[in-house]
């Protein structure tokens, strides 16, 4: 019994999302129409703050050495990834309680989902088994195509949802073909069994097509998720289509989630302890995949970029512009070593940042005007000159121009994809690089270089409220610029994965 | 004698995968679609697990089936139904299996192994005991719950009779009144 | 073990057979007697007007879908409802939170009056 409840301990930041997340609907059904929306945002952002509080009492100490209830594994980088997407989850349910609009049907659904897509991110992030990976996925999902066709009346959003929902579920499909394959070759589901035997297997000479089968199935999936080329056709449509907030939680979280999973199934099943020895046939595939990870990263960065240069909607520009950064951080994700995965984990960190404020002032523009169109935004900084001002910190961090994190992040993705050997890549990444210059100082020359004069609208007003969140994303994005260190440690203590 | 069933089952759900896609009408695909899964619950009863032959014609064929067709009944009749050039069809199919047999044959059949595992007698038993003990599937168990309830919530929300008035293509077009009294301040 | 099925696949036969034996009998030994009215559908004697895809009400398909959510927890509460006894009060109470989760989702169904198709 005791046993019992301490491994309750452990999960008890999941717990409290999901009591909150059931307490957030139970409230929405039973409290007076009108005012049910404010109340449930209120009991979510509790619910939030409760599991920010959890998650940061497992901050320091040490984790369990087994496995929680045989399947959950609790370490800092699960912890990280759960801090992260929890507070982009207050962000967003703070942006959606801000903005302006209203719904006839209001918004208490709304929370709860989120709250539930939030939780499976939770459990995808937090795990070795090949079952709750799936189902954490399934979770995050499910509640993703809900969300994305949450306007209803709106066209666009449920194409948004069809699309995701068709392409979703044919690669959730075929992920789940590959961990089948992964259970027949090994007779486990559990990532660190699998790992191991087929490193054994190896010695044994079955050849590398079924493992390649297997991992190429699961990578597909992996890839969907995180947008990757070229895989990466949903996203630009349910980004543009989805209703804004939704678009900053699938950015931002889901993203996020997807790579922490893709760490973890890299990490424990095809990277081997060099310092154990083991098959060279092993070692020399581990490096194959690197180097399958990093022409996917070429090319997702390429098509990002490319695609991103002719977009004249803001939020699509965005969509396209999160496809090459997923590129940049698979470079990261190719290395295959343990300073390109804590560089991995110190971009998606900034990105972060950095996406969450850039929608945030779509979401703020948007509000207040109904316009996405990144034309349209011209004179926006003699109107609302704090609001551009943060959009210029998002934006040049996007580029990844000093002092923003997004030029420390890009630093040391490169650095380690150079150690490593992928100076090529480095080198792709650094034009890309050059070339998302382009479309991002596009909107802010539309914003600051066109006379006060042509500005379409005369006011963009909106609480103080959603301006202070923009500002504390911005500062957050040039601090960690300039104090990166404790960021960087931490990341590289996370790495100390359980095994 | 085990042989004969299984080529019969697996033969149903095959031919009906097959029907299914090439069908003319959508109705027609369906029903075909209902073979294959009694073909897959068949090949469930051979592998010895009972309670998965039994959900299986339960959840899919009692619901998931029933949910197709409703689908099919409610979304507007395609005038040109199956228009699409066979041959083009035929020819990609054949691909896609050859593809897909060689994966199959170059993967799968290379690493098995005889197994010498009895199927156990009755599954429900060993099936229910290890999906509530803690250190089994409990934690998967509890999140399919939660995977459930979002299912529910998001269709019934979808579902549900709008009262509003509709929207048209703008992500916050509840703004547009707003819109038109802001144009008229700039002036515009 | 698999002669267990064997009644179960009797009976399955013997159904079938009865379908595909009697639509065969009345072909081969009944008289052929064609006519004009035989092959046009049914509608209670009256001339067809329009098509059977008439529009349907989309209650319909959401009350298939939450028979269907429903259903799978069925087929979760089985396993244990064989055999609760051994599972014991641990048992309970895990299938109890199962449980529990999805009453709030009868909660919401009841109280957004989903299924109530006059409104």
């Amino acid at each position: 019994m005791n046993l019992l409840r301490e491994e309750l301990s452990w999960i008890t930041p999941e717990l409290c999302l999901t009591l909150f997340a059931c307490v957030a609907l139970l409230v929405d059904l039973f409290v007076q129409k009108g005012r049910e929306s404010v109340m449930v945002g209120f009991f979510s952002l509790m619910g939030l703050l409760a599991t920010a509080f959890f998650l940061y009492r497992q901050y320091g100490v040490t984790p369990p050495a087994q496995p929680v209830f045989g399947c959950m594994v609790v370490d800092p980088f699960s912890t990280l990834f759960k801090l992260f997407a929890v507070g982009a989850l207050a962000f967003v349910v703070l942006f959606t309680m801000l903005s302006r609009q209203t719904r006839p049907d209001g918004y208490g659904e709304f929370y709860f989902i989120l709250l539930c897509a939030g939780l499976g991110a939770f459990f995808l992030a937090s795990t070795y088994n090949l079952l709750l990976m799936y189902l954490g996925l399934e979770l995050l999902s499910i509640a993703s195509y809900i969300l994305a066709g949450y306007a209803k009346g709106n066209r666009r959003s449920g194409e948004a949802a069809m699309k995701y929902v068709i392409f979703g579920a044919v690669a959730s499909g075929v992920m789940l073909y590959g961990f089948t394959l992964l259970y027949g070759m090994t007779g486990s589901i559990d990532l660190t069994v699998i790992g191991p035997k087929l490193r054994d297997q190896f010695a044994l000479d079955h050849g590398t097509i079924p493992i390649s089968v297997a991992t190429g199935l699961c990578l597909a999936g992996f890839a969907y998720k995180i947008s990757a080329a070229p895989f990466h056709f949903w996203t630009p449509d349910v980004y543009e289509g989805a209703p804004t907030p939704v678009t900053t939680f699938l950015a931002v979280a889901s993203k996020g989630a997807g790579f922490a999973a893709l760490l973890r199934f890299l990490q424990a099943g095809f990277i081997p302890d060099r310092t154990l020895g083991g098959p060279e046939a092993m070692m020399g595939y581990s490096d194959k995949l690197g180097t399958l990870v990093a022409v996917l990263a070429a090319l997702t960065m390429t098509l990002g970029n490319l695609a991103a240069l002719g977009q004249t909607n803001l939020k699509r520009m965005l969509a396209y512009s999160s496809i090459a950064h997923a590129g940049y951080v698979l470079m990261g994700v190719a290395t295959m070593n343990r300073e390109g995965f804590s560089s991995v984990l110190f971009y998606l960190v900034v990105y972060y940042f950095m996406n969450l404020g850039a929608f945030g002032v779509v979401m703020y523009y948007a509000n207040t005007t109904g316009d996405e169109q990144i034309d349209d935004l011209k004179g926006l900084g003699w109107r609302s000159p704090l609001v551009a001002i943060t959009m210029v910190a998002f934006l040049v961090a996007l580029v990844g121009l000093p002092p923003t994190a997004g030029f420390i992040g890009k630093w040391f993705l490169f650095t380690a994809a150079v150690k490593k050997g992928f100076l090529w890549l480095a080198v792709v990444a650094g034009i890309n690089s050059a070339i998302s210059l382009f479309y991002y100082f596009r909107v802010a020359r539309a914003m600051w270089l066109r006379p006060e004069e042509e500005a379409k609208y005369a006011t963009v007003h909106a609480s103080p409220a959603f301006a202070a969140l923009l500002l504390v994303l911005a500062v957050g994005t040039v601090w960690f610029g300039v104090g990166f260190d404790s960021l960087l440690r931490y990341c590289d203590y996370s790495q100390n994965l359980l095994r | 004698m085990e042989l004969l069933f299984f080529l019969l089952f697996a033969g149903l759900a095959i031919a009906g995968a097959v029907a299914t896609v090439w069908m003319r009408y959508v109705v027609h695909s369906a029903f075909a679609l209902m073979g294959t899964f009694l073909g897959v619950a068949g090949l469930y009863v051979l592998l010895g697990a009972d309670f998965l032959a039994i959900t299986q014609i339960l959840i899919y064929v009692g619901g998931i089936l029933v949910l197709i067709l409703f689908g099919i009944m409610l979304t507007p009749p395609d005038r040109t139904e199956r228009n699409a050039k066979r041959v083009i069809g035929f020819s990609a199919s054949l691909v896609a299996i050859a593809l897909f047999l060689a994966v199959q044959i170059g993967s799968v059949v290379r690493w098995a192994e005889k197994s010498n595992l009895e199927a156990p007698k009755a599954t429900a038993a060993p099936i229910g005991r290890e999906l509530l003990r803690p250190d089994g599937y409990l934690i998967p168990f509890e999140l399919v719950s939660v995977v459930l309830l979002v299912a529910l919530i998001g269709s019934v929300f979808i579902a549900r009779r709008r009262k509003a008035v509709r929207v048209d293509d703008s992500s916050t077009a509840a703004i547009l009144a707003e819109r038109g009294t802001l144009q008229q301040k700039a002036g515009a | 073990m698999l002669s267990d099925y064997a009644p179960l696949l009797l009976l399955l036969a013997l159904a079938a057979a009865f379908v595909v034996g009697n639509l065969v009998i009345s072909e081969v030994l009944g008289r052929p007697k064609p006519g004009v009215g035989k092959k046009t559908v049914y509608e209670c004697g009256m001339p067809i007007r329009g098509t059977a895809r008439a529009r349907f009400s989309v209650h319909y398909y959401l009350l298939a879908l939450l028979f269907i959510l429903f259903d799978v927890e069925a087929a979760f509460l089985l396993p244990w409802a064989a055999h609760a006894e051994e599972l014991g009060k641990a048992g309970l109470v895990a299938m109890g939170g199962f449980a529990v989760v999805l009453v709030v989702g009868l909660l919401y169904v009841m109280r957004k009056k989903a299924l109530e198709w006059d409104r």
